[in-house]
């Protein structure tokens, strides 16, 4: 077995949606520290 | 007002004293959720909100409550700042200010009425709690107060009503005071004449009596002993009854997931796919959904507590016990606040006036165990107290309690180090008693619901599908050893024990390929660190996936563990507690668990907050010196723990 199975296109999918994650969370990150001021809504945890 | 303008936008500023409802009525208005709580100086920051209403823009501002705008106190002087409407927003704006005023203790609102009127901005009243105020002895003129004041009066006899309030109607019938009080001496003559002519005595054979039931249950709960104790039993009660009362639709949750996730495996093929959607997707949601019963229970009773107006009770007692820690009484909220999140807790902390005060309890805020950590504390609760509820529930409140305790220590120790000096004494109005509503409290408890779901549906979601890709490549081909065992297999005549080799040579493989991929490298990188407080490569990975959101650690354990488990999908704690180290130990024998969730209690291990901390500190270095000092006294009491179990005779 390969370390990366590139042939197998099952590998390339997840790999695509690992990456959208990580865009995704900086993306979310970066904005949540903006809007973070007024309500004291919090980003990383579950309360506001 | 039926001025017609180029720019229709209408400011309205809702302004009054503290705990009068304002809050509550800016809610009504735009739809929002604020904070309401049944205790003076909650909104500490004004909070703007906007909504449609007659084609025009209104753009709604909540201060936070205060008696006087002249006050050298920063809720005064916000709303002060506020009310001059200086800043960008002057030109060509229509402003309006809606006062709300309480019925119950009627007189105290007379000052800044006062002081409002003078200002000549278009003005309305809004008069809430008349229904109470009955209650304790007294009615409202509405009509002689209008008159009086020379401005629209509404009335919101209840909470409900300021759902059905004619906004319309007001914003219309605003207008700009006629009659003004004049120059300071004349003030108080005005404030006697305008409640001689407005308030009007009822039932006060009633009132009376309601007068001493409250002041009898005052005498209790402020009492320095009785006070006390009755604080800690009802703190016990609420954490101990979230950690019974969830068990069960807990259960549930887990088994509907281990459902799911085994119907999948079984219908799909085996390969990447399928393993980014049990292990990833499932798994990592459902080790945060579990939660979500807690998380509904918690925010139910701290609201239904918050509601009855205890709350201002406890501040005075813990107002003692505080103080010879350097934290004044008001630090008591924003404390008890950041049982739920450390964020409004830090925010709350503004109204705080001495500046050392403030810093101080800002700095040990996050301390306090806010329900992020939540799912932490359950997962090892049940690995140190499997068979007992009693103790396990005993454990449970106990972690609260040991982070209120250092954080109270640390206080001390830095207003005696970093920040010396008085704290200044406390003044609080003890609001008046009332009975909750269940269905106000379980609205927010749905609410931060909502919230957490949210979460889990995103951020959590996300940073699991990439570790689960982190702790799946790269994948390590199969080495001597594993190939020697599948051939030992294929040789064996007994299917059984064939069957037994190839398992053991699949879960040596799934081990192999996890400690090699990404995620296995950092951990093993990392392990040295966290390895004396009772963390593997493993728990390491999730310790580290724990500083972007620390909800994500059961979630993220349970990935890793999915990863490289035997079975496909068992219950996701379940799977955790089944789950071993590489050399086959288990991966949370007790000392290590305590261990680990002494360091949880402790650490920062919020990004956010830090952020927040730095901007109402005033600087990064006070970020900074949060997060080495409660990660530093986390790891070392975190040590302190396991060893001190090991020496009790724990494995660990
Ligand atoms: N009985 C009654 N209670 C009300 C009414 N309006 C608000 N309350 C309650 O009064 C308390 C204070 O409400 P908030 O809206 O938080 O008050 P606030 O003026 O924003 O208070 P601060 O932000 O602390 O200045 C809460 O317990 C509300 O449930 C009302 O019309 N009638
Ligand atoms: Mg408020």
């Amino acid at each position: 077995m390969n370390q990366f199975p590139l042939s197998d296109p099952q590998f390339w999918w997840v790999t695509l949606l690992a990456v959208a994650a990580v865009v995704l969370l900086i993306v979310k990150r970066v904005r949540q520290s903006d809007d973070q001021d007024q309500n004291g809504s919090c980003g990383g945890c579950s309360a506001k | 007002m039926a001025m017609e303008s180029a720019d229709a936008t209408v400011h309205i500023s809702l302004v009054g004293n503290p705990n009068v409802g304002k809050s509550t009525l800016f809610n009504a208005l735009v739809g929002a959720n604020s904070r309401i709580s049944n205790y003076p100086g909650i909104t500490a920051d004004s909070v703007i909100g906007e909504f449609f209403g007659a084609q025009q823009l209104r753009i709604v501002t909540d201060l936070p409550g205060t008696y006087s705008l002249q006050l050298d106190l920063p809720e005064a002087q916000l709303c002060h700042q506020h009310l001059k409407f200086d800043g960008p927003l002057q030109s060509q704006q229509q402003n309006l200010i809606i006062v709300v005023i309480e019925a119950v203790g009627f007189p105290r609102n007379f000052q800044l009425l006062a002081q409002l009127l003078a200002l000549g901005v278009p003005m309305a009243a809004v008069v809430t709690k008349t229904a109470e105020a009955q209650l304790r002895g007294y009615q409202i003129q509405l009509q002689a107060l209008e008159e009086s004041l020379g401005i629209p009066v509404f009335e919101a006899a209840e909470k409900s009503a300021m759902r059905t309030l004619d906004v319309e109607a007001l914003i219309a019938a605003a207008r700009i005071p006629t009659s003004v009080p004049g120059d300071p001496q004349s003030i108080d003559q005005w404030s006697s004449d305008l409640l001689a002519k407005t308030s009007l005595p009822v039932r006060p054979e009633q009132a009376r009596r309601r007068r001493r039931r409250d002041d009898r249950l005052d005498r209790v709960l402020v009492h320095p002993i009785a006070g006390s104790l009755l604080f800690l039993l009802a703190m016990i009660i609420m954490f101990g009854s979230v950690y019974w009362m969830a068990q069960v639709p807990m259960e549930w949750i887990d088994v509907a997931f281990g459902t799911v996730g085994e119907w999948i495996s079984t219908s799909m093929e085996d390969g990447p796919l399928r393993g980014l959607l049990v292990d990833g997707v499932i798994g990592g949601i459902s080790g945060t959904m579990i939660f979500l019963p807690q998380i509904l229970l918690l925010f139910f009773l701290i609201s239904l507590l918050e509601e009855t107006g205890y709350m201002a009770r406890a501040a005075f007692v813990a107002d003692r016990w505080l103080r010879p820690f350097g934290l004044p009484g008001q630090a008591f909220v924003p404390l008890l606040s950041s049982h739920a999140c450390a964020i409004p807790g830090i925010l709350c902390t503004r109204l705080i006036p001495d500046r050392r005060d403030r810093l101080a309890t800002i700095l040990v805020a996050p301390f306090l165990s806010c329900s992020a950590r939540l799912p932490v504390y359950i997962l090892m609760v049940g690995i140190l107290a499997p068979a007992n509820p009693l103790v396990a529930g005993c454990v449970f409140v106990g972690c609260y309690l040991l982070g209120a305790l250092v954080a109270v220590g640390s206080a001390g120790l830095v207003r005696k180090t970093l920040l010396t000096g008085p704290s200044l004494p406390m003044v609080l109005e003890l609001p008046p008693y009332r009975l909750p509503s269940i269905g106000d409290a379980a609205r927010i408890a749905i609410d931060r619901g909502w919230t957490f779901l949210k979460n889990a549906g995103s951020v959590i979601l996300l940073i699991c599908i990439a570790l689960w890709w982190l702790s799946t490549y790269p994948s390590t081909p199969e080495g001597p050893e594993i190939e020697a065992l599948r051939v030992a297999a294929q040789a064996h005549s007994d299917p059984g024990q064939s069957q037994r080799l190839l398992d053991q040579a699949q879960s040596l493989h799934l081990r192999e390929s996890a400690r090699g991929s990404y995620a296995g490298q950092l951990g093993r990188w990392i392990e040295p660190v966290l390895a004396p407080i009772g963390a593997d490569w493993q728990l390491s990975v999730a310790i580290l996936a724990s500083f972007a959101a620390r909800e994500v650690f059961v979630s993220s354990l349970n990935v890793m563990v999915g990863v490289n488990a035997e079975e496909a999908a068992a219950s996701s704690i379940a799977r955790i507690r089944k789950s071993k180290r590489d050399d086959g130990s288990p991966l949370l024998p007790p000392a290590a668990a305590g261990g680990l969730l002494v360091f949880y209690i402790l650490a920062m291990q919020c990004l956010p907050t830090l952020v927040v901390t730095s901007r109402e500190a005033g600087g990064i270095r006070w970020a900074l010196l949060q997060l080495i000092w409660m990660t530093s006294v986390a790891w070392i009491l975190g040590v302190v723990a396991r060893q001190w179990m090991m020496a009790a005779g724990f494995s660990g």
